[in-house]
């Protein structure tokens, strides 16, 4: 593929902290992966060291977008992060992915992805100015909050440069942790992987551009197609109560504006009213879904405005202004933007009651501290496990009587969100502590603290409580010690075989953004029966055995998902494969992301062609965990899932109405036939030569056959 | 009637359907609109492309105008129906429809918005009445766990499955 195309920059950025290099190479040799995820599982792939751990300084980090990223196409703003994570069982390889509009800066800047190896001798940043590059210190900003890191950082390089960094959590190489990006844009896992290396964030400036080979003409015309089909966050196409545009509604809707809902605590407060799915110079008050995190009550007085990623209508992040943050908390600001598990999490933890004052404010508070700290919480899982144990009233008989003495239980029983407050030091600052802070380890560990604390069911001293079989928990891939994330709760075998394969919560919403649409089940089915196969969506809580149809509809989702982060565009809303639109008989269009990059990039490609670009990225991502598991099976290695999967409502049975337990020999049949779709050995679930071959991956093939891991 | 256009729309983006007198009305129109030939009319109108979005429909003797642009074939016809003082058979045939055809329940709450837009003492008397009417007997009421009422039909879905519906909330495990 020659470099004549639009979309990419050209380069990857390389920089080696031990030694001070830095130096760039042709993006051109990594083209055939797209960017983003792409890009970053082959350059990792490329520098595999067996038994490696992600805090070593060998371990690279790679930070990469793709050819539609700032291209200005529809939610085209995201970056992913790529590099092994300490926060998984034995450290494998896992990607992240920020909003906002650091991903656009680094093409601007001249770059598809910056790649950073070594360990610095003390606390650095990287300053990218177009062509110039340099390490610069950062031990004034070393030990502060992201918040004051990115200010400072800002103020270093100018407003118009893009920004991020680690807290204390990264710093104190916590593996729950991650990086932010000003505007509450986060990437989780990889936060301890920058501390090991001493990098305390990175600021970019651009003065260039993306270069499109369409004409604006046609580049308009595809904005239009978008605009006429597209939904609001996670493409929810109806709105949440009944409105007279819309022939359905659904209260879980992310479509939220209505009469009833302002933004109050904008300099001139906003009245939202309803805003039609053809209203298209309003779509950004479209979403304002602040009440999912605070209620209404606290939206009207707190929500500022609605804020977003680059290049996207939808305006997910909740821009608040809570004063009581500064006056109740004493922390530096009153404000703070985020989304969803943004603000979620806190009252995952907290044994607060929706609508509330103090969920409202646990929302907040939580939101602004893990952020400060750059926390990450596995899509919640440290939190389930916290609320789970004490709950059970466990911690008594796994902390030190000195370290049980040193905790505010009370203010958890109390409902005081000032719990947080102690908390979240616990797990940013581990050794800061008289005592072991085994709590503070476990919120900021809990993969090695299942084994050190024996939460398997092997504890006598706690009553043999199993971690595996509480699915108040949410820990859903046993192997993986990782949450659920739209799993057997949703679309029956085709949110558990997403959530199956890859080494962390799976962050995918391609099955979200149909059948969580607001849509009746009975038109969504016909739209995945069309799609799929018939059958492929059960009813809610009433699932019936796998088949083809519910096999393809979880390929297909896991290849557009991968396709969106290499491209990159927003999985949190695309594929829009259904619309708000009646007259189009409420479909849309999957082929979108295929037109995106044709235009874009200049190379004709059709949907099936850019699918199977993205899945080359899944195939190498397949062939990579059995390389780093050093696994010859990985159904048995990778593959597995709590009990509590198989075992919830122990008065019924798989298939029932009212109920998301599976089967466990069904859920070997899916897996085969999964395994089957993919060309991977059926057994083994590790793809074949010939699969491997037929994208391009035989040096894939020839390494894991040289390891002894190759199936035949 | 070309000049009318800008007032149903407006009155449309509020969920209202209109006459062509109760518009000239509002607006303060001297002249009535003429009534005789007001089918023929709006067919001329909506030659024009630009004002396709322009729906007519038949009610009680009465022309009725709304934009498809604000408003649904499905709220135009419950509209209409509620004004005629067919509450009961527009929600038992929503609930059938629900019932029958989506696999969903409907929420009580739906009476408080627009096109029903009762108070609770008028959606208990529709409770009554749907109680009390035989032609409804397969339409139920309870509550989900958290105190809100719906309605199913059992043509479509039985009692345990219909609570299961009405409890359910697609962001409980995931966000
Ligand atoms: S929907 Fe949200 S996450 Fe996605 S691009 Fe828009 S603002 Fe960003």
């Amino acid at each position: 593929m020659a470099m004549n195309y639009g979309g990419w920059a050209g380069k990857v950025l390389w920089v080696n902290l031990t030694t001070s290099e830095i130096w760039t190479e042709p993006t051109e040799k990594y083209l055939d992966y797209l960017g983003g995820s792409g890009i970053g599982y082959k350059i990792l792939w490329d520098h595999h060291v067996d038994g490696q751990l992600g805090t070593d300084p060998e371990n690279v980090i790679v930070y990469s977008i793709g050819p539609l990223t700032g291209s200005g196409v529809i939610c085209s703003g995201r970056m992913t992060v790529t590099s092994r994570s300490p926060a998984t069982p034995g450290h494998l390889i896992t990607d992240g992915h920020v909003g906002g509009h650091i991903g656009p800066e680094f093409k601007y800047a001249g770059y598809d992805a910056l790649a950073v190896i070594g360990k610095a001798n003390s606390p650095v940043w990287i300053r990218i100015e177009d062509d110039k590059v340099s390490i610069e210190s950062a031990t004034a900003i070393w030990g502060k909050g992201t918040f004051d890191s990115n200010a400072e950082l800002t103020k270093l390089m100018g407003q118009d440069a893009q920004v991020f960094s680690i807290g204390q959590a990264g710093e104190n190489l916590v593996p729950m942790s991650g990086f932010m990006t000003p505007g509450g844009h986060a990437a989780g896992g990889h936060g301890a992987v920058m501390g090991s290396k001493n990098l305390k964030g990175v600021g970019v400036h651009g003065t260039g551009t993306c270069t499109i080979k369409a004409s604006r003409d046609e580049m308009r015309a595809l904005d239009d197609h978008i605009l006429g089909i597209i939904g609001s966050n996670n493409n929810n196409v109806v709105p949440s109560t009944p409105q007279s545009w819309a022939e359905y509604y659904s209260s879980g809707s992310r479509w939220k504006a209505r009469d009833e809902i302002k933004w109050g605590a904008a300099d001139e407060p906003v009245e939202l009213g309803e805003v039609a799915w053809n209203e298209r110079n309003r779509i950004g008050y479209r979403c304002s879904m602040a009440e999912m995190y605070v209620g209404v009550e606290y939206t009207n007085k707190w929500l500022k405005r609605m804020g977003g990623c680059h290049a996207c209508p939808i305006r997910c992040y909740c821009e608040m202004k809570v004063p009581e943050l500064k006056s109740r908390f004493k922390f530096k600001s009153e404000y703070i933007t985020n989304t969803c598990g943004g603000f979620i999490w806190g009252n995952y933890l907290m044994p607060t009651t929706a609508g509330t004052e103090q969920y409202a404010l646990t929302a907040t508070a939580g939101a602004y501290l893990r952020d400060d700290y750059g926390i990450f919480s596995g899509y919640g899982l440290t939190h389930h496990i916290f609320k789970d144990m004490k709950t059970a009233d466990l911690f008594k008989h796994l902390l030190s009587a000195e370290e049980f003495a040193d905790v505010p239980w009370e203010q958890w029983d109390n409902n005081e969100p000032e719990f947080l407050v102690d908390l979240y030091k616990r797990v940013a600052f581990p050794d800061s502590y008289p005592h072991e802070n085994a709590l503070g380890r476990m919120m900021g560990d809990p993969v090695s603290y299942i084994d050190i604390w024996k939460l398997d069911g092997t504890n006598p001293a706690i009553d043999n409580w199993n971690i595996y079989a509480e699915s108040n928990v949410h820990l859903f891939n046993r192997s993986m010690r990782h949450a659920l994330h739209h799993a057997s709760e949703c679309a029956s075998q085709v949110g558990t075989l997403i959530n199956v394969i890859f080494n962390r919560d799976p962050m995918c919403h391609s099955h979200i953004n149909v059948v969580n649409g607001g849509l009746p089940y009975d038109i969504l089915a016909e739209v995945c029966a069309e799609k799929f196969g018939e059958g492929a969506f059960d009813p809610v809580k009433w699932y019936t055995p796998i088949n083809q149809g519910k096999v393809n509809f979880a390929k297909w989702c896991v290849v557009k998902n991968v396709l969106h982060d290499s491209l990159t565009i927003c999985n949190w809303v695309f594929p829009l494969i259904i619309s708000p639109d009646k007259e189009k008989n409420y479909r849309g269009d999957s082929s979108i992301e295929a037109q995106m990059y044709s235009l874009v990039t200049g190379d004709k490609v059709t949907e099936e062609e850019l699918d199977i670009m993205a899945e080359r990225t899944v195939q190498l991502h397949r062939a990579f965990t059995a390389l780093e598991m050093n696994s010859n099976d990985l159904r048995r290695d990778h593959d597995v899932l709590s009990d509590w999967v198989y075992d919830i409502d122990p008065d019924k049975n798989f298939g029932d109405q009212g109920t998301i337990k599976m089967d466990r020999d069904d859920i070997q049949k899916a897996l085969g036939m999964f395994y089957e779709a993919w060309g991977w050995d059926s057994e083994t679930g590790i793809p074949t030569r010939a699969t491997l071959e037929k994208f391009g991956l035989g040096y894939a093939a020839d390494k894991l056959a040289a390891k002894g891991l190759l199936p035949g | 009637m070309q000049d009318l256009v800008k007032y149903i729309r407006l009155f449309s983006q509020h969920g209202k359907l209109v006459t062509l007198p109760q518009v000239a009305a509002v607006i303060g129109l001297e002249e009535e609109p003429e009534d005789e030939d007001v089918v023929g009319q709006y067919v001329q109108l909506i030659l024009a492309p630009e004002y396709a979005d322009i729906c007519m429909r038949k009610s009680a003797d009465e022309h009725y105008f709304f934009s498809r642009k604000h408003i649904v074939d499905s709220y135009a016809n419950r509209w209409l129906a509620i004004r005629r003082g067919e509450v009961l058979p527009t929600l038992v045939q929503q609930i059938r429809e629900a019932s029958c055809q989506h696999n969903a329940v409907v929420d009580e709450s739906i009476l408080n918005y627009k096109p029903y837009a009762l108070d609770s003492e008028g959606r208990e008397a529709l409770r009554e009445q749907l109680a009390a009417d035989p032609e409804c007997c397969d339409i139920a009421y309870a509550k989900t766990a958290q105190g809100e009422g719906y309605f199913y039909s059992t043509r479509g879905l039985n009692a345990g499955y219909a609570k299961v519906l009405a409890n359910y909330d697609p962001n409980e495990w995931s966000c």
